[in-house]
């Protein structure tokens, strides 16, 4: 199925959902990423696994994907995945090593992986998901909760 | 075995050998014009007879098509504005070439008659028959060679004038002569009515060709497509050469008036359609040559003819050569015209043998000697000096346009096309991006270039894809995002590549194919190190090398 946009606004409510969204106190970025991805892989929009981890890694390679305010957003574009299709992890602890643009720990991360021609779609969520949690109170709530359905409301809300 | 063959298999052995002659000649810098004509001689009557006088008489409806065809695009060549600016230096020309030949041919031929006879009435009646039949030029095999040769300039200019122009002055020429043969000899004939009827000829085939150009003008407005236009086109060429040959009127006139009304009411809307045209026609043009070959019947040339012959090809060359440069030096034409004109304008062929067919029907009634009559022996004449200067003619004129300077000049947007390739007109120094550049450094080099497409590479060097301004001006409106996203974020997959190899041509027909204004240029190791190429370079290019080249 393909994600439309409507309005030109993509809607994240079908883009997660709250099995895709986890809770982990892993202590090391590649740790948190290599879980995520094991999560988005369960999807059956992902056909490759390896592939996906291995291109997240490549990603974070050129360039720390910790955009500032406690937020990474881990992301590809793939041939073999069908649409696109998001993960979240919530980490209590900061995770040290993962970079950010401000400096500032890490500690909600999206992973969000899109087929290799869904150019726009991917931008637009990206986009969506740095104003989404440009607000303090959200970032806040997010880390207070205490259940997957909880973070999926705060997203979708 | 040969009388069996169908008229199918005949014009399939004459296109197919007249194409392999042709190719045989080209090789050895012949016009190609001389192979379907040598090829024509083999299978013809002077040959195998493969190609018999029954077969020639079938095929005689082909060859007023054929001699149509070509008279329209002769006619498609002639410009009002080349007119206006060199219509005096033309007619100067067409004069004095056409009356030299006729003077300096009407003298040989009557003092060989002469000695021949002993007859003065009879050396006059061959002269001024002979003479006239000499000033005719031939269009088809003329401007073939200007065609395969693709020459441009003002030698090739007046060439194709003059040739056009000169049926009309044959034609009178001949019905004087016609006129003076058979008073002298005897026989009652007006000069008055011969004229009237020339004038009737020429006139009506005038206005034959002018009115179809008109009508045919009218139709094509309302037919935008190509391949249709075309047909209407041929449809009613049909039409001109039909009504000509059954009202008696000149076929090349004719048609030559349709291509010029055309080409001068709708010159863009018509040069595609004689483009086209020119492509199609080219069996008929082989098919034509061969049959004039074909037809040449070597073997019952009396031993005196060739004799005659020679001396009839070298007074005729000698007119034509000097009477072009007389008429050149009088109107100040061009040095080129002046010194090489006349050189382009040794062939006969259709027209010298049509008015010799008529003469020797006209003139059956005078004997030369006891074996042969007055029209009999201009035929063999003409039939024999035709192969002369067939063979010879069409190597002049190339002749005549290398030294003029103008071979290869006549060039089009799609030869520089053909010729040049990508990597010709191409920027070398394009902008790379690298896909760990952050959006704002992207943005920067989009504004620095002007381009609307970047290629993308990798830490190997290699191409890894393509950011467009289109895939660019999403993210536009979010600055914030310029700091963290990357090109590898935005890049997208080239629809199509070519290689710096590749001819423009066909770098062209991707971009229509494909819908795309821009393509990647990339080696063929997949590397971006050679760039983009956008379609307004392309034609930028190609219009500068024609200012450079045509």
């Amino acid at each position: 199925m393909d994600t439309e946009l409507v309005g030109g606004v993509i809607s994240i409510a079908n883009i997660l959902s709250p099995s895709r969204i986890i809770f982990c106190d892993d202590h090391t970025k590649e740790d948190v990423l290599r879980n995520l991805a094991d999560v988005l892989s369960k999807d059956s929009r992902i056909h490759n696994p390896q592939e996906l981890f291995t291109a997240i890694m490549h990603r974070e390679e050129l360039m720390s994907t910790g955009i500032g305010l406690g937020i990474g957003v881990p992301h590809v574009r793939l041939a073999s995945v069908d649409d696109i299709v998001m993960a979240v992890a919530v980490s209590r602890q900061p995770i040290s090593d993962y970079e950010s643009l401000d400096g500032e720990p890490v500690q909600i991360v999206c992973m969000i992986a899109a087929n290799a021609e869904q150019h726009t779609k991917h931008i637009k969520l990206l986009s969506a998901i740095s104003k989404l949690l440009k607000d303090k109170n959200r970032r806040d709530k997010i880390l207070a909760a205490s259940s997957p359905q909880e973070v999926y409301k705060i997203f979708t809300g | 075995m040969h009388e069996h063959f169908g008229i199918l298999l005949v014009l399939g052995i004459c296109a197919f050998l007249g194409m392999l002659g042709a190719s045989f000649f080209q090789k050895i810098k012949v016009p190609q014009v001389v192979g379907y004509i040598v090829i024509g001689l083999i299978i013809g009557e002077t040959g195998l007879g493969i190609v018999n006088a029954r077969h020639i008489a079938t095929l005689q409806p082909l060859v007023y098509f054929s001699l149509g065809i070509i008279g329209m695009l002769v006619g498609s060549e002639l410009q009002i504005s080349e007119f206006k600016k060199y219509g005096k230096q033309f007619a100067a020309i067409l004069f004095g070439e056409g009356l030299a030949a006729f003077i300096i041919v009407g003298i040989i031929s009557g003092l060989v008659f002469y000695k021949l006879t002993g007859s003065g009435s009879m050396a006059v009646a061959a002269a001024v028959v002979l003479g006239a039949i000499a000033s005719a030029t031939d269009p088809a095999s003329t401007i073939s060679v200007l065609w395969e040769y693709r020459s441009k300039g003002i030698l090739t200019t007046a060439l194709i004038a003059v040739v056009a122009l000169d049926d009309a002055l044959a034609m009178t020429l001949y019905s004087l002569g016609k006129s003076v043969a058979t008073i002298i000899a005897g026989g009652s004939a007006s000069p008055l009515h011969e004229m009237a009827m020339v004038a009737v000829s020429i006139g009506g085939s005038l206005v034959i060709g002018a009115g179809a150009g008109f009508i045919l003008n009218l139709l094509l407005r309302n037919i935008p497509e190509k391949e249709n236009a075309l047909a209407f086109s041929i449809c009613t060429l049909f039409l001109v050469v039909g009504l000509s040959v059954s009202l008696d009127m000149d076929v090349i006139i004719s048609s030559m008036t349709m291509g010029f009304v055309l080409t001068n009411l709708a010159p863009k809307r018509s040069e595609i359609l004689f483009k086209m045209a020119r492509g199609m026609s080219i069996p008929i043009y082989v098919l034509f040559f061969v049959l004039v070959g074909a037809r040449l019947n070597m073997r019952i040339i009396p031993g005196w003819v060739w004799g005659l012959a020679v001396l009839y090809v070298v007074g005729r060359s000698s007119g034509k050569f000097f009477g072009t440069w007389l008429g050149a030096k009088t109107s100040n034409a061009d040095p080129a015209v002046r010194k090489y004109c006349g050189l382009g304008l040794f062939a006969q062929g259709g027209v010298a043998i049509g008015l010799s067919v008529v003469a020797g029907h006209n003139l059956q009634g005078i004997q030369v000697n006891a074996e042969m009559n007055l029209g009999e022996a201009i035929v063999a004449i003409v039939t024999t000096t035709t192969l002369i200067v067939q063979v010879l003619g069409p190597p002049m004129t190339k002749l005549a346009i290398k030294l003029a300077g103008e071979i290869g000049r006549n060039i089009t947007a799609d030869d520089i096309a053909l010729k040049y390739h990508v990597k010709d007109s191409m920027d070398v120094a394009t902008s790379f991006i690298h896909e760990a550049d952050t959006i704002d450094r992207v943005v920067q080099v989009f504004a620095n270039s002007g381009q609307s497409i970047h290629p993308v590479i990798n830490r190997e060097g290699k191409l890894a894809g393509i950011i467009s301004f289109e895939s660019l001006r999403e993210i536009l409106p979010d600055r914030d995002s310029w700091l963290w996203l990357l090109a590898s974020d935005i890049i997208t997959q080239p629809r199509e590549m070519v290689h710096p190899d590749t001819p423009l041509q066909e770098a062209l027909h991707i971009m229509n194919s494909t819908n795309s204004d821009v393509l990647l240029v990339a080696d063929d190791d997949g590397k971006a190190s050679t760039g983009i190429i956008e379609r307004g370079q392309i034609q930028s290019f190609i219009r500068q090398k024609l200012l450079e080249e045509g």
